[in-house]
């Protein structure tokens, strides 16, 4: 019964819902910083109030339907969510479309108090789901984006460059901390095997602090791939880094190390018999 | 079951294909060190590519008897070994010292005629 009044509203004075819808939302959003194309707006929220028709109509006995909900609300929220709507912004223009019928509900049903008390509570029943289904489908999206953030940068953070066979550089940029240097050791790894490298020239030119954790970390780098048949060369220290290592008293063992990466190179080359020699030199 | 070792010139291959347990690797030791006695075996290539994971007492038997073949003239080197296995070992604190590797058994046995010939030398 409730449900079929609210139904029979929203069928019968939908514009005039819609206008009110509008009329209200225009004043709260003089008052905060967010803007809205009003024509596109009205679109929207005329859009809402007919999937809010179809859900009701829909809906058997007292249960919604989550098929239903989803169906006629997913779209809406994945747009909202791609045009960085915010959640509160969302929840709290819902609440004010719920406000304005709940308003006309009252008016329309002064005289039948039972029907009305049956109609409000159909009303906030529809409107909580809705509202609990936004909250959740908002922050799927939302998650799922922050996802595939995290994904290209962690991509970006450990480029392994293959220079000749068997020769890789991985130039190392930005602070290391514990979980990017496992990525780095995962990465160099499967590259080394992939590549079949003989040698890793592991630049640290663009690393702006080596304290012993950084340090710890490269060592155990510089060792794992020791293990696997590849030597390490690291290049790159600057100046100010060399004196942290040497006064924190970090040992970094066996480690070939060389001032920079063309020296890096060279060393590489030379360990393997090959030396770069001009054309000319090679024929006279 | 028995790890086994084949034999190719003077060099054996011993290629672990399961998980070993310590009895296994005990029994492996002996096995290699009679043979380096019996047939003058100058190298010896332990190949770990199907290897997943080892234990800190595998590791370092497998370490001791790269030692005790060094004594008996015998030059190792340790091939194919996965990057997780790696990774594990180092991060027990298992960095094999001063063992030699290599990324397959063919750059191993290139490693190990290098080896042999600076003994030889």
């Amino acid at each position: 019964m409730g449900k079929r009044a609210i139904n029979n509203l929203l069928k019968n004075d939908m514009e005039d819902i819609l206008q009110t819808v509008v009329e209200e939302l225009n004043v709260q959003r003089k008052k905060s910083d967010v803007f809205m194309n009003p024509a596109i707006e009205k679109l929207e929220i005329k859009q809402f109030l007919e999937s809010l028709r179809i859900l009701l109509e829909k809906q058997s006995e007292d249960k919604i339907n989550d098929d239903h909900l989803s169906s006629l609300f997913m779209p809406f929220c994945q747009k909202k969510a791609s045009e960085g709507y915010y959640l509160r912004h969302l929840v709290f223009d819902t609440l004010q479309i719920k406000k304005v019928i709940w308003v006309k509900l009252q008016g329309e049903m002064k005289e039948n108090p039972s029907l009305l008390m049956d109609a409000l509570s159909v009303l906030s029943d529809v409107f909580d789901e809705i509202i609990k289904y936004m909250g959740k489908v908002f922050m799927e999206i939302r998650e799922d984006i922050i996802r595939s953030q995290k994904h290209a940068l962690r991509e970006l953070s450990v480029p392994v460059v293959p220079i000749f066979d068997d020769i890789l550089i991985l130039p190392l940029i930005g602070t290391i901390d514990t979980t990017r240097a496992k990525q780095i050791m995962e990465n160099v790894l499967e590259a080394v095997l992939s590549y079949e490298a003989e040698f890793v020239i592991i630049d640290i030119t663009g690393v702006p602090i080596v304290d012993t954790v950084v340090a710890h970390h490269i060592i155990k780098t510089v060792q794992a791939a020791r293990l696997l048949g590849t030597k390490c060369i690291l290049v790159g220290i600057r100046p100010e880094i060399a004196n942290t290592i040497v006064e924190l008293g970090v040992d970094l063992g066996d480690i070939k190390t060389q001032g920079n990466l063309k020296n890096g190179i060279n060393l590489a080359l030379s360990m393997k018999g090959l030396k770069i020699i001009r054309e000319d030199d090679a024929k006279g | 079951m028995k790890i086994p070792i084949l034999k190719i010139k003077n060099c054996l291959i011993a290629s672990i294909q399961f998980e070993v347990d310590d009895r296994t690797v005990m029994e492996f030791q002996d096995n290699l060190l009679e043979r380096i006695r019996e047939e003058d075996i100058r190298g010896i290539i332990i190949d770990l590519t199907s290897v997943d994971i080892i234990d800190s007492f595998i590791a370092k038997s497998i370490a001791d008897v790269t030692k005790m073949a060094r004594l008996l003239g015998a030059r190792v080197v340790i091939t194919g070994m996965k990057p997780a296995l790696a990774i594990t070992l180092v991060e027990l604190g298992i960095t094999l010292g001063d063992i030699k590797t290599a990324l397959n058994l063919e750059r191993g046995l290139a490693r190990l005629e290098k080896m042999i010939e600076e003994i030889d030398r």
